[in-house]
């Protein structure tokens, strides 16, 4: 096919479709935010001006009291003392003057506030918003002798609405990532994958082959030259059919064409892309626990003997146990009943686990469930990886484990954040029932997406297509030395500091759910975001090892350097620089690992297992150790390990390609 | 064209239904926050009803006893004459007075109070309203009776759904905006990517369009058109094959 006729790649389709859908969300969010705020100070304003009044009218009758004892106006002593306690009283009071005669102000209290956004953007003016103002008369018998003035806070509203504003912003970037998804999804289901299957079609109808038709789907002229191409076939099949038996047993030694339109069948074409929106939703489902499972699991009830530190743990540590346990198992069972099969059988029991979670009020149920969870997680993942490795040539198998990754952490970001707004506004179980709604979408889009050949069970001695073997021989030293020294550092930082001290910590703050969850899912969004930053670094002169180093020296100098910083801005560096060190690392680590593996499908085993495996210790260390003591120990002694573990490696690489370079061939 | 409009779709409904959810989000974020405001009005006029109730505990008296109790509680109502109701409670959580011509609720208030017992101050909802509240310490530290306000929900309600009415035009408007913006970014982003579907779909309209004529006028082709005409040969060359074999056979 010439180059006047490829498509581009959706890859570009992707970056396009971010770019114009994050324009348009910020001018949403922004639009939305002030016509919210114009419309809740117009609703909110009766309410502020009776409460304005009661307190105006209770302070007005205070000092009526006394001048009605024969105190002068002007004697009143502590006057500004009083208004000034009445001002840090109640927030939407902005400003309290006390007024003798006509002008004459003897006592005046402002709060120091700066203008709102509506003030700032010139918006109060045009919606008609001011703040609100009462007078109340001083009498002394029937002679008005002052007044008192008292103003509301514009910035009452606004502090009110923090909170929405916020889940409005998450919610927003949530609605982007999915967005994009739904748009690559109606991409491919409209094109990509119609013209791929009229490609594969004309291929074979060049080559002769007349034996398939495929499904006419797609915009309208892909659609049409699918119907051209299956017509060709069918007719070609019915002619054969028309003709006498004996004639029909000569065509096995004939025409190749007429021949092979005898076996006339559907074609059954499997897209990487038919994974996406079931992988995004699955991963969703799954972390909708992220930013509360540890405050759920500690406050769930649990024997005496059992610390809180631990129970916080018991679940994450269950459910890294459970994935470690199924991951060699999974690719076996995806082939041996299917990756389509594999993935809707999981989607089921995931949702029934999460529903169980929501109504669970002990810890061992909690745990339990979250097992189940992790078990299910690893199988359907599994699937998924075996479809797109099975749909696709060892080529696009390779590219697509960037892509792959990116989804489950887009969709980790946006279960973590869901989890959290739902889970803060309407509590922990409507969050968990939300995640088994959509662990069940999931199944539902996997089971209508993942049609093709891809999905059916594999042969038990078929070999499963490997991404392209590297050109260099595998390294079992610099393996062994990536899986130590970067692997199994970089998920302990994740399950220690991420899953568990981060959102324990912050608990222990008084941040509410929501908070804990705007603030985890920046670990997420910088792994979304930096994604493709580190897959364009790997492609540099220093291949997929340079991003690798960079990203584990930057997370340990990271966590080193902010360890006993106790402010929200040290947590949110802490969380936001390990999202983008992991980020670096993560996609890049993959590729390397395959070309240092060279083709050993157990060293790869060996490399998934070690990463739970090393994760696992890091956080029952954590949680038995911990109790309740300063974790900037703790965040130390990652950062150390981290850092020195990149260094490490890059050292142990450089040494034995050194000696590689200098092997006799 | 056809992908421009089925990704406009979708990032028009996305797009939508984003905005409801915010839409449902600040909804209901407004009505709990007017439903804070009015509670913490309620606590300031409770606060300053309990005073004379407040004086008279402290000089070792029951609450019951305090003789003008009415007259005071009606004294409060006026601040705001929707005020349903103002109870006041003894040490075991009776109602030992009322503001006149209160409509039963009493039984109804004393319970959420019961429940909210070590709070100073509290404030819930029940089905006819608002409920806002004090304690009165009592000389032992412990409570010797407390003050409730009742006040309907009616004013609330409406003010919740005019909210959320003035905010669905604010969303329609946002809706059309955006939708129309996203229409333009898209065809302006998109240029390149849609270009190279239209010249597939020329591609094969061409080849549709030629077909019949192509035997003595098509002008040699390449690409995909090149690869459907192939494939084209192929069929007729195999429908020549099927025909050949016909033509052939013993009658």
């Amino acid at each position: 096919m010439s180059a006047s006729t490829a498509l581009p790649e959706p890859g570009l389709l992707r970056a396009r479709l971010i770019a114009i859908l994050t324009a348009i969300m910020v001018a949403v969010v922004a639009m939305f935010g002030m016509a919210t705020l114009a419309a809740f100070d117009r609703a909110i304003a009766p309410e502020l001006e009776n409460r304005t009044r009661l307190i105006g009218s209770i302070l007005s009758s205070e000092i009526q009291r006394t001048l009605d004892l024969g105190v002068p106006f002007r004697a009143l002593g502590g006057l500004e003392a009083y208004i000034g306690e009445t001002i840090n009283e109640f927030d939407e009071i902005s400003r309290i003057t006390i007024v003798q005669g006509g002008d004459n102000v003897i006592a005046e209290i402002t709060r120091d506030e700066a203008p709102t956004l509506l003030q700032r953007s010139g918006l109060a003016d045009v919606a008609g918003i001011r703040s609100v103002q009462f007078a109340f008369p001083v009498l002394i018998g029937n002679e008005l002798v002052g007044r008192i003035e008292v103003v509301g806070s514009p910035q009452f509203v606004e502090t009110r609405l923090r909170d929405v504003f916020m889940d409005v912003s998450v919610l927003a970037v949530v609605a982007l990532l999915l967005g994009v998804e739904l748009a690559l999804v109606v991409a491919a289901a409209s094109v990509w994958k119609p013209y791929g299957r009229v490609l594969r079609l004309l291929a074979g109808q060049m080559a002769g082959d007349f034996s398939q038709t495929i499904r006419a789907t797609g915009v309208s002229g892909v659609r049409r030259a699918a119907v051209r191409l299956n017509e060709q076939a069918e007719d070609l099949a019915r002619r054969a059919q028309a003709l006498p038996p004996a004639l029909r047993q000569s065509l096995g030694d004939g025409a190749a064409g007429v021949a092979s339109a005898m076996r006339l069948q559907r074609m059954r074409y499997s897209d990487f892309n038919d994974v996406r929106l079931a992988l995004f939703l699955f991963a969703t489902a799954t972390e909708i626990t992220a930013s509360f499972l540890p405050i759920y699991a500690r406050d769930a009830a649990r024997p005496a003997w059992l610390s809180g530190e631990l129970s916080a743990a018991a679940p994450l540590g269950v459910y890294l146990i459970a994935v470690a346990a199924l991951s060699p198992f999974g690719g076996a069972l995806s082939r041996r009943f299917g990756a389509r099969r594999a993935f809707v059988a999981s989607a089921v029991p995931t949702a029934v686990a999460l529903a169980s979670m929501a109504i669970a009020d002990s810890l061992v149920a909690v745990t339990l469930w979250r097992g189940v969870i992790g078990i299910f997680y690893a199988l359907a993942t599994i699937a998924c990886q075996e479809y797109t490795i099975r749909a696709g040539s060892t080529r696009e198998a390779s590219q697509s484990s960037s892509a792959f990754v990116g989804m489950i952490f887009g969709g980790a970001f946006c279960g973590s954040v869901l989890g959290g707004v739902i889970g803060g506004r309407f509590g922990f179980p409507a969050a968990l029932f939300l995640g088994a709604l959509m662990a069940l979408t999931a199944g539902g889009v996997a089971y209508s997406a993942m049609r093709g050949r891809a999905g059916e069970p594999a042969a038990p001695q078929s070999p499963v297509p490997q991404p392209d073997a590297p050109a260099v021989r595998g390294n079992g030293l610099a393996f062994w030395s990536l899986t130590l020294c970067v692997s199994i550092p970089t998920s302990a930082t994740t399950a220690i500091f991420i899953w568990y001290l981060a959102p324990l910590g912050l608990a222990a703050r008084g941040y509410p759910p929501a908070d804990v969850a705007r603030i985890i899912m920046l670990y997420y969004l910088a792994s979304t975001l930096i994604g493709p930053l580190a897959n364009g670094l790997a492609k540099g002169r220093g291949g997929t090892a340079v991003p690798v180093v960079t990203g584990a020296a930057f997370a340990g100098v990271i966590l080193l350097y902010f360890r006993s910083a106790s402010d929200i801005w040290a947590v949110l560096a802490l969380v936001s620089g390990c999202g983008i060190g992991h980020a670096l690392i993560r996609a890049p680590m993959t590729a390397l690992a395959v070309e240092l593996a060279g083709k050993s499908r157990r060293m790869m085993s060996a490399l998934r297992f070690s990463e739970r495996a090393g994760a696992l210790a890091g956080l029952s260390a954590s949680a038995l150790l911990l109790g309740g003591s300063d974790p900037s120990s703790t965040l130390g002694l990652l950062g150390g390990v981290s850092l020195a573990g990149g260094l490490g490696f890059a050292i142990v690489l450089g040494l034995s390609r050194d000696r590689d370079r200098g092997a006799p061939v | 064209m056809a992908i421009l409009w089925r990704l406009w779709a979708t990032a028009a409904g996305v797009m939508l239904a984003v905005l409801l959810v915010f839409l449902a989000l600040s909804t209901f974020q407004f009505s709990r926050v007017h439903s804070d405001l009015v509670g913490e009005r309620l606590i300031v006029l409770a606060d300053r009803t309990a005073a004379p109730f407040q004086a008279a505990v402290r000089l070792g008296l029951p609450i019951a006893s305090v003789r003008n109790a009415v007259g005071i509680l009606e004294r409060a109502r006026r601040s705001d004459d929707r005020i349903s109701a103002i109870y006041v409670f003894d040490r075991e959580g009776g109602i030992v007075h009322a503001t006149l011509g209160e409509a039963g609720d009493g039984p109804e208030v004393a319970a959420v109070r019961a429940r909210m017992i070590g709070a100073q101050e509290w404030h819930g909802e029940i089905a006819s309203g608002f409920i806002a509240g004090v304690n009165i310490a009592g000389p032992s530290s412990d409570w010797a009776g407390g003050i409730a306000v009742l006040y309907p929900r009616g004013g609330s309600t409406t003010r919740v759904w005019a909210m959320a009415a003035e905010l669905s035009v604010a969303v329609l408007g946002i809706f059309v905006l955006g939708a129309l913006t996203a229409g333009l970014l898209l065809r302006i982003g998109l240029r390149r990517i849609i270009s190279a579907f239209d010249r597939v779909d020329a591609a094969i309209a061409d080849f549709e369009r030629d077909t019949w004529r192509r035997e003595d006028e098509a002008a040699p082709a390449s690409g995909l058109r090149a690869d459907l005409d192939e494939s084209y040969d192929q069929y007729r060359s195999a429908v020549a094959e099927l025909r050949h074999l016909e033509a052939g056979r013993p009658t």
